[in-house]
């Protein structure tokens, strides 16, 4: 889910379409130097910079917080399913 | 004046405190190379930072961090530990080509055993075994591996001291001394 504009950064926003992808929740809360956060709602948050230094390390941090967290189903967890 | 080769090295700390109170604070010290997040309430930071060395870049991330009152660094996660999709990516495979090396289907055999999950779907591999065993290892990688090691138990060292009776106390003492 999606709650608020797009991130002005493309590595970051297209890391957040990942996430927003995967059930989490990504909300525009802009306070300070936080942009958002992307929460799977069960336990895994990660917070969003409006500049991060390094916006394409900044994506791959959010995509290996979705791709890590350990409430996703069994069927979509790291590496070890048949899908590769 | 030389100046340093920057290379950038990736590290996790894990942290204790209430980071999201202090976010602002952490990317005026310096932490906007870092990502900030939790899982199951306990937060860790995903740095990607430019430094001469692996201990540089450490060393300035925690201190960045501890600057920050209530925040303390408990432990430094490398990528050391890897899953079999990591391994894959690393080694310029499919992850079904790896899933048939570690089961010995498929190469010479003997894939490092995992260290730990073993019973899981997430089954966690040490690079630094697996590297070697394919033979794409290097002596930097070892030294930062070791490097890791050692401050996960300084780090350690740091968290219990203050529990530790006189006697364990002059022990640890003695040990350290008999490096």
């Amino acid at each position: 889910m999606r709650q608020g504009g797009r991130h002005p950064k493309k590595d970051v926003e297209a890391a957040l379409e990942y996430a927003d992808g995967r059930d989490w929740t990504v909300t525009r809360t802009a306070s300070g130097h936080r942009w958002g956060v992307a929460i799977c709602g069960r336990g895994c948050s990660v917070s969003i910079w409006s500049t991060p230094k390094n916006p394409g390390n900044h994506a791959k941090a959010i995509w290996r917080a979705v791709d890590a967290c350990p409430h996703s189903p069994a069927d979509d967890e790291d590496g070890e399913g048949h899908h590769g | 004046m030389v100046r340093a080769i920057m290379a950038e090295h990736s590290f996790t700390l894990i942290l204790s405190g209430d980071v999201d109170a202090h976010l602002d604070e952490l990317f005026e010290a310096g932490c906007d190379d870092g990502s900030f997040g939790a899982v199951d309430g306990v937060a860790y930071a995903d740095f990607d930072r430019e430094a001469p060395t692996l201990t540089e870049a450490i060393g300035s991330a925690l201190a960045a961090v501890e600057t920050v009152p209530g925040l303390r660094v408990l432990r430094i996660e490398p990528d050391d530990l890897v899953t079999m999709s990591d391994i894959a990516e690393r080694l310029g495979r499919t992850r079904e080509s790896v899933r048939l090396l570690v089961a010995g289907e498929r190469g010479p055999g003997d894939f490092p055993p995992p260290l730990s999950h073993l019973r899981t779907r997430n089954r966690l591999w040490r690079w630094s075994e697996v590297a070697a065993w394919a033979g794409v290892t290097d002596g930097i990688a070892q030294a930062h591996a070791q490097t890791i090691a050692a401050l996960n138990a300084a780090l350690e060292l740091r968290a219990m001291a203050v529990h530790l009776a006189p006697d364990a106390r002059t022990l640890v003492a003695s040990l350290e001394r008999s490096a």
